[in-house]
């Protein structure tokens, strides 16, 4: 079931879901009837396209060793949009918001990321897909002053024209769903399963 | 609650890391998360995963990581000697 806004707000209020820095009240724009909108930071990677004689290089990510984190050391560069950044047609780059998000596993409160419908309109989404925030995203119970993660967003322009975009900006909005039961990574108990063969240690 | 065992190396923005956690194969998956998320404890990382199960006889354990590997794995087996349990933070009246 999805969350009003007035619902959203309470369960900010009770702790449910952690906003750092929290929204503005419900008078403010960010909010609309299901959704509330969050704001891009400052920090941007951009992925650039394979250049010289390698310039057909083939990503695995079947490979469960795969890295994203070393594939952007050699194929993406920062860039910072405090000040604007043009976002030319084709361009594929990461972003996060400016807001942290806690659902803790005991609030059965999930989340989702969508794009917003004014920015898709000239050819810019958000995600790719997967706009799934998980119960328990950005929950660490032994540390009541972590407030959470942000949201990584991955941000295209499949549209003609270049839009700037800067810091601030309402880029994406949440939508906040109850969840049925505690997921089975709450639990603090320990079921008994049957794991795979492997060579013991040592 | 749990943590697992993991290596750290930088992430895409100085406030981010990557933590890398070592399954049963000997694969190492990929996630990044904000430096917070992690904790260090007798000079090894641990991040926060959630337990599934457990195979007692195997000393092996089931565990969710906090959101998909950069190779797509939300779940993965690991060596139960590399997890640690942690306590909730009492609530403060």
């Amino acid at each position: 079931m999805i969350l009003s806004d007035r619902e959203i707000d309470a369960a900010i209020r009770r702790g449910q879901v952690r906003i750092t820095p929290p929204p503005d009240d419900l008078a403010s724009g960010v909010w609309s009837s299901t959704a509330l909108d969050l704001r891009l930071d400052a920090r941007l990677q951009v992925w650039k396209p394979p250049e010289g004689p390698a310039s057909r290089f083939v990503v695995d990510p079947c490979d469960v060793n795969f890295s994203a984190t070393e594939l952007a050391s050699a194929h993406a560069h920062e860039e910072d949009c405090t000040e604007g950044f043009e976002v030319e047609p084709g361009m594929f780059l990461l972003g996060w918001t400016i807001e942290k998000i806690q659902l803790p596993h005991a609030s059965r409160i999930a989340a989702r990321v969508e794009g917003k419908s004014s920015l898709a309109r000239i050819g810019i989404g958000v995600h790719v897909t997967a706009p799934t925030i998980h119960a328990g995203f950005g929950f660490r119970g032994q540390d009541p002053e972590f407030v959470g993660n942000p949201i990584q967003l991955e941000i295209w322009n499949v549209g003609p024209m270049t839009v700037r975009l800067v810091r601030g900006l309402r880029i994406c909005q949440v939508i906040f769903e109850e969840v049925s039961g505690v997921p089975g990574r709450g639990y603090d108990g320990v079921f008994a399963i049957q794991g795979p063969d492997v060579p013991p240690l040592g | 609650m749990w943590e697992v065992l993991c290596e750290v190396g930088a992430g895409l923005r100085p406030s981010e890391r990557t933590a890398a956690v070592p399954d049963v194969y000997g694969d190492r998956h990929h996630l990044r998360v904000e430096a917070g998320f992690l904790a260090e404890v007798d000079g090894k990382s641990y991040l926060p995963v959630g337990l599934i199960g457990v195979d007692e006889a195997k000393q092996l354990a089931l565990v969710e990581l906090p959101h998909e590997s950069d190779a797509g794995i939300n779940r993965l087996w690991v060596r139960m000697g590399n997890l640690r349990k942690i306590e909730p933070a009492k609530a403060v009246s």
